[in-house]
């Protein structure tokens, strides 16, 4: 789809990789002047250099006075910001482990930068956005947020947290002119998990071809189709959906397959 | 926004009305060579061969769209006919979008066959999304309040619903659209609530 975002300034955490880099990208094209946000200073310039217009920020989600010190330099560039996307976030990859043996260390690492860190980023966008009456948050979840998985707990937790806290935010700033949803992606291919996925010769792993099965679509996304469902989102024409949890999974939720 | 169906053949049919009307319209915009089908007759499905272009998206409206019904009865052929309708004309499509109320998504007191009704369209859009993959992406739209001719649909929704107005027809018409694009190729067996936050927040009074 094509929308006009030219007057629009978004400002997306995670922005230097993955979905976040090709959201940028995806939002860009359709006229956007981005924040491209990310823990990762030198990430965050280089994906702000490939954009026509955008401000590269570097920030902790973590930390309240990063959020506030990252708002003020987009609103001094910018002068508003009408979208944030809560993109950032991570998973366990070394403590893949039941939750009786689930390190207190990774779990509020993962907690903390998952869940609190969307708190802290929209509380720190919130009051511009409150103060000009408009504006729309799109939070980035994942299916393991409505269909539990083994062995990441924390993760599973987070982001389901998230799910719910999208809502309650919807509710609260609906009549403030604010929209608040999120989008849960499936099985994305990404530079970090394309290596899980094909192995070093390039084929597609015996392993994933078998988890696919379990997916209507039968494969995993590219980055380009989340970056879609996130600038649907965004888009001007899509003004009546707040509260929504998306689904841009395959279908892998829709059911039992067998 | 704008999506690209040029040439090819979008299949509309189902409850005729204001919305369905404007379905056709904005598909007809965006490029598709629209074709008015009826659903009760599958073979109505596959249109003359006359028609140019390549069947590409079937979108259905149900009934139920239009907003509560007067009487709580009678509900059930339409979902069979849909059924029927998606699987007979999957082999030649991409999309399958069905428009269907939002009270599939959260029952209505009073509304226990209705309700019952659309959840099974919003249950249909899950299984065949499963069945018609990885070749057809199945998905709806469920929709809440909306204005439509000079009247607000379902308007009793209002009262529990985040934002404090009705759709307009062009922000339903904008998620079939979405659902509709080529572009947008990873989504299937979902349900887009457009009901400015009805279905998370019913039990709470505004």
């Amino acid at each position: 789809m094509r929308t006009d975002l030219s007057e629009k300034v978004i400002f997306i955490t995670g922005a230097a990789g993955g979905i976040g880099r090709a959201t940028a990208h995806r939002l860009a094209a359709n006229g956007a002047s981005i924040v491209v946000a990310d823990i990762d200073a030198a990430g965050a310039e280089r994906v702000a250099g490939e954009l026509p217009s955008a401000l590269a920020v570097s920030m902790d989600v973590r930390r309240a006075e990063d959020a506030k010190r990252a708002v003020d330099l987009a609103l001094e560039k910018f002068g508003k910001i009408d979208v944030l996307v809560n993109n950032a976030g991570v998973n366990t990859f070394k403590d893949r482990v039941d939750i009786d043996r689930f390190p207190e260390d990774e779990w509020h690492r993962i907690v903390g930068i998952d869940l609190d860190g969307l708190y802290i980023v929209s509380h720190a966008v919130l009051q511009p956005m409150v103060a000009r009456g408009q504006g729309r948050i799109v939070n980035i979840a994942s299916v393991v947020g409505v269909t539990a998985m083994r062995l990441q707990s924390a993760f599973v937790a987070a982001k389901a947290g998230m799910i719910h806290l999208t809502r309650s935010m919807a509710l609260e700033l609906g009549p403030k002119g604010i929209l608040v949803n999120s989008l849960a992606p499936g099985s994305v291919l990404t530079e970090g998990t394309k290596q899980l996925f094909y192995g070093d010769d390039g084929s597609f792993r015996a392993q994933m071809a078998g988890f696919m099965n379990h997916i209507p679509l039968g494969r995993p996304a590219h980055v380009e189709e989340i970056a879609e469902g996130i600038l649907f989102l965004c888009a001007p024409e899509n003004s009546y959906m707040t509260g929504h949890l998306m689904m841009v999974d395959g279908g892998w939720t829709a059911g039992f397959m067998f | 926004m704008n999506i690209d169906l040029d040439g090819k053949l979008a299949l509309v049919g189902g409850s005729e009305g204001a919305l369905t009307s404007a379905l056709r319209r904005a598909l007809a915009d965006n490029g598709a060579n629209v074709v008015e089908i009826d659903p009760t007759s599958p073979a109505a499905t596959e249109p003359a061969g006359a028609t140019q272009g390549e069947p590409f998206v079937l979108v259905l409206v149900s009934e139920g769209a239009n907003g509560l019904p007067e009487t709580d009865a009678g509900f059930g052929r339409e979902r069979a006919e849909f059924v029927a309708a998606i699987r007979h004309s999957a082999p030649r499509l991409k999309r399958v979008v069905l428009v269907f109320s939002a009270a599939g998504q959260v029952p209505v007191k009073g509304f226990a066959d209705f309700s019952a009704d659309q959840a099974g369209l919003a249950s249909l859009t899950r299984t065949l999304g499963m069945e018609l993959g990885p070749s057809v992406m199945v998905n709806a739209v469920a929709v809440g309040a909306y204005e439509a001719d000079g009247d607000v649909r379902t308007q009793r929704f209002l009262t529990h619903t985040g934002v404090k107005r009705a759709a307009t027809l062009n922000e339903i018409v904008s998620a079939v659209l979405f659902l509709a694009d080529p572009d947008n190729a990873y989504m299937t067996g979902h349900t887009l609530n457009v009901d400015g936050g009805w279905a998370i927040g019913y039990a709470r009074n505004f």
